[in-house]
């Protein structure tokens, strides 16, 4: 038997140094580990030998059977990489990058909240940049008159009923308008005010505004999709802070606060000492609204929020000065 | 509005810290606006609706039920004032409808002095500074109750009156700190024998006020339309105290309290006789009455909350229940809460003390509602994947450009503040350039850029706005490239280029070509596009006829294919594959016109295609 053993290492290393194709090294691994290979023989021989000696060869034969397929697939892996030796040209250097284009950032950051809204069923809403008061004011409880609609604070076609839009909630007002519920709508878009270009500010910026209208919608409703977007954006681990906050067009109003993810809530530069970011406002439709849109407050209720997206699109992607989002002025790496 | 603790603390027994108290104060809706130092003072934000909020009254009020502490307010002077000789009068006339209430009093006998310790404490802890007892007075119970008031010298009024009107062009008034203001002729002032005294809601006149040679005083307080004052305070870039609260909707019944706290301070302070002087109060208030249902607390809220403890919310905030079912409360509002209209606000409120982050979450459980996202919004979703790639970076550009005066067709704005943003654009391309300019300064050599974005004009009757994509390559080849391979991307081999560089698809003009970037209306595009074009599952085989054409300068290759449409050919496809410019009289095109294989026609073909373009165009054969 000992004898054996050598005599089948042996021949299997001499040969296994001649293979020069996978197909070759096939027909040797079946050669010596087939059925009728010949390890595979000599395992079976042990089977005719006595307790003791089957203590001692079953071992040294398992070792040979383990020193064999190693010796295989090594033997494999030598001839898969020398098929590419003879190339001319060096596999292992980094190729160079081909040269796509890119999304702004503003665009990127809407497809990333279309996302998760689509998923929950939103639609996503669009309306008209030159907008009548009626929409832009009216109709979401903002009567002539009253500080929010000031003549100096909007940018105005024909004074005082044709302005543009400075906010994304006349597309809720005009979709309420001319939709019956259900709804669930998302409304990116641009937005207008009268402002001199700053830093931070610009007569042109973006919003990004959502509702919901059914029967039986709840305020419990709206922070539970509230917080679920924003883990969507941030992590599950992301803390809201709810509060109350009073905007014109809802009734309750909320004031949705981020606790600051530089200094988790003990107030910084970033935060302004506050522990918390602001980012939206939102609360329940104002039963004005849903009746100046023909919507019967009785029967429907519902939601809406909405957030500047140009802050948010600043910090992701580290712009300071919001005149170099539109102006031209990003270059893409 | 500014909280100075010391001061909170006269009328909420709160044991909070002031950081606490702080974050009570923003889940009521009032965040900080400066963060906490040393001072001891809150800086909250102003809220637009709520005029109590800039009292600090109004803020304790808040902060004690929302806390559950005791709020301990003040005590006024009720008792009426003495009558006064006619003689002695201030005599009262409005005289415009912007006045809703005008209360006066008389002071005899007062004397001037500095104010107690206590109360020039609160106002240097407010930030203001102590002028004299009365001015201090009057100051102190505008920041406690939020009702401006002005005490005027009776002895420096020009006549026994105060009369309340329009001013007229040109006339003068000198402000307590000194500032003379030439008045246009419809600013609301207050006068005296005729001479302007006081810009009403604004800012009280150096003329009448007092000085510590005072004895006698009128004192007032008014309740006009927050407009006018509104805009006396832009007009005349005034900003004080006294306008943030005069532009607010407050309650004329809040007059009361505060003249009764002024008068109650003015005795104790200064001592003299009060007298009683005019009240023009012509449309007493009635109280606001809201019924709140149960049922809708429960569907607004998702909360199980119970009557008793609504009602207890409401009644500490001083509503007063009238009238009380199992399921509905009747509440009159009270009057310092000017911002209630609908029985929602009440929702609000209760919400609001029982505060918002212990409201339930609840998943969105009814069925998902029809789509109604517009087919556009996808497809230039779409189109922006198309281009990024194909390399070029897209780019949102200002929408808001300068006035041009020869383009009739430009939106322009009627109110903007400066004049290089003053009207709308009415192309991308301009937008796109200036980008360009910027990338080649810095040299950006890059591939191309794209928007996608409204453009706006105007025709007769309306404003239009329109959605276009424009291109910009870094030259001709790209550019031309980049549209037939969108267009090809879409499901559309076939478009030509007009003799007017306009892009055509099935006799639909869908857009333009300039030498560097091409334009394409969205809205006219999305009905050609073929979504699932462009695979074949059976291989056809094709044949083609290659010519190479010598046409005159002239000629453009869009006569030619015009020409070869005219013939109605049963071809597949027509490609220009090369164009030289041959010599000074014409030049080279080298197109090859592609047939299915089974098409036996080709050379009879030839011949028609040759003799027509002969005849039309003057084009030869080179071959």
């Amino acid at each position: 038997m000992d004898t054996k053993i050598k005599q089948t290492q042996l021949n299997f290393s001499s040969q296994v140094e001649q293979i020069s194709t996978p197909a070759d090294l096939e027909t040797l691994r079946i050669k010596y580990l087939g059925k009728k290979g010949e390890l595979t023989l000599l395992m079976k021989d042990l089977q005719g030998l006595a307790l003791q000696d089957k203590k001692i060869y079953g071992p040294i034969l398992n070792e040979l059977k383990k020193i064999i397929e190693s010796k295989l697939t090594e033997k494999f892996t030598e001839l898969e990489n020398g098929k590419y030796e003879e190339l001319d040209y060096d596999l292992t250097i980094p190729g160079p990058i081909i040269s796509t284009g890119h999304l702004h950032p503003t665009s990127t950051i809407i497809r990333e909240m279309n996302e998760f809204f689509r998923y929950q069923g939103f639609s996503i809403g669009e309306g008209p940049e030159i907008e009548d008061v009626e929409y832009n004011f009216r109709r979401l409880n903002l009567p002539d008159g009253h500080p929010a609609t000031d003549l100096q604070d909007s940018l105005y076609i024909e004074e005082p009923n044709l302005l543009l839009r400075t906010h994304t909630s006349s597309v809720e007002t005009r979709l309420l308008s001319n939709y019956e519920p259900p709804m669930r709508v998302v409304v990116p878009g641009k937005c207008y005010r009268n402002e001199t270009t700053s830093i931070t500010n610009s007569a042109f910026f973006y919003q990004y505004q959502g509702f919901v209208v059914d029967k039986g919608i709840t305020m419990g409703h709206l922070k539970d999709t509230l917080t679920k977007f924003h883990q969507f954006l941030f992590g599950d681990d992301v803390k809201l802070r709810f509060r109350y906050k009073y905007y014109p067009e809802v009734s309750p109003g909320m004031g949705v606060d981020m606790e600051c993810r530089f200094c988790h809530g003990s107030g910084c530069q970033i935060c302004k000492y506050r522990g918390f970011i602001e980012v939206l406002g939102s609360g329940m439709i104002h039963y004005n609204t849903f009746k100046a849109c023909g919507i019967d407050p009785e029967v429907y209720s519902g939601f809406a929020f909405g957030m500047g997206l140009d802050r948010m699109v600043m910090s992701k992607y580290g712009i300071k000065d919001i005149r170099k989002l539109y102006g031209g002025e990003i270059v893409y790496l | 509005m500014k909280i100075p603790l010391i001061w909170l603390k006269d009328y909420v027994e709160t044991s909070q810290s002031l950081k606490d108290i702080a974050a009570d104060f923003t889940q009521l809706g009032l965040m900080l606006d400066k963060p906490l130092d040393e001072t001891e003072v809150l800086d909250l934000e102003q809220r637009l609706n709520r005029s109590d909020l800039l009292s600090i009254i109004g803020c304790a009020r808040d902060l004690a039920v929302f806390e559950n502490v005791l709020l301990k307010l003040p005590k006024g002077h009720t008792k009426p004032g003495k009558i006064i000789d006619k003689k002695d009068l201030v005599k009262i006339d409005i005289q415009t409808p912007v006045v809703r209430r005008f209360q006066t009093r008389l002071f005899k006998g007062i004397k001037i002095k500095p104010s107690p310790l206590w109360l020039t404490e609160r106002l240097n802890a407010y930030g203001m500074e102590s002028i004299n007892n009365i001015v201090d007075i009057t100051n102190f119970v505008m920041l406690e109750y939020g009702q401006p008031m002005h005490a005027q010298d009776i002895a420096k009024l020009p006549g026994m009156d105060i009369t309340i009107r329009e001013s007229s062009e040109g006339e003068e008034i000198t402000t307590l700190l000194g500032t003379q203001i030439k008045l246009t002729h419809d600013t609301h002032i207050l006068t005296s024998g005729g001479k302007p005294t006081v810009i009403l809601g604004v800012v009280g006149g150096k003329l009448t006020g007092v000085t510590n040679m005072t004895t006698d005083i009128v004192l007032d307080a008014g309740n006009y339309d927050s407009r006018v004052v509104r805009k006396s305070s832009r007009q005349l870039k005034i900003m004080n105290e006294t306008v943030t609260r005069d532009d607010k909707f407050l309650d004329p019944r809040l007059i009361d309290f505060a003249l009764d706290r002024a008068t109650s301070l003015i005795l104790e302070y200064a001592g003299g006789e009060y007298y009683v002087n005019d009240d023009y109060y012509p449309n007493p208030v009635t109280p606001q009455t809201l019924i709140l249902r149960l049922a809708r607390l429960h569907a607004l809220s998702g909360m199980d909350i119970k009557m008793s403890e609504a009602k207890k919310i409401l009644k500490s905030l001083e509503f007063i229940v009238t009238e009380e079912t199992e399921s509905t409360l009747t509440v009159e509002v009270p009057y310092f809460r000017t911002d209630m209209e609908v029985e929602d606000d009440l929702i609000s409120d209760i919400l609001r003390m029982m505060d918002y982050n212990n409201i339930p979450l609840i998943s969105l459980n009814t069925p998902v509602p029809t789509d109604i996202t517009p087919h556009i919004y996808r497809f230039e979703d779409r189109l922006r994947d198309l281009l990024v790639g194909q390399g070029y970076d897209e780019h949102i550009t200002l929408s808001l450009t300068n006035v041009n005066s020869a383009n009739k067709e430009q939106v322009v704005l009627v109110n903007a503040l400066t004049s290089d943003l003053n009207a709308l654009r009415t192309n991308l391309l301009d937008g796109l350039n200036k980008v360009s300019k910027t990338y080649a300064k810095h040299k950006q050599n890059k591939t191309g850029l794209f928007e996608i974005g409204k453009v706006f004009a105007k025709s007769t009757t309306n404003y239009l706005e329109g959605r276009l994509l424009t291109v910009l390559s870094i030259d001709y080849y790209k550019s031309a490239s980049s549209l037939s391979t969108i267009l090809n991307s879409l499901g559309i081999f076939d478009y030509q280029i007009t003799t007017n560089y306009e892009i055509k698809v099935e006799d639909k003009i869908i857009g333009n070509v300039k030498p560097t970037s091409y334009t394409i209306i969205t809205d006219q595009l999305i009905s050609l596009v073929k979504n699932y074009a462009g695979i074949i599952s059976d291989f056809t085989r094709t044949t083609s006829l290659d010519l190479s054409l010598l046409a005159p300068l002239e000629v453009c290759y869009a006569d030619i294919i015009s020409t070869l449409s005219s013939l109605k050919g049963d071809w597949i496809k027509i490609d220009c594959k090369s164009f030289t410019k041959m010599d000074s009289i014409s030049n080279n095109y080298l197109i090859s016109i592609m047939w299915d294989a089974d098409s036996k026609f080709i050379e009879s073909n030839k011949v028609t295609i040759l003799a027509s373009l002969k005849s039309n165009l003057k084009i030869e054969s080179k071959s």
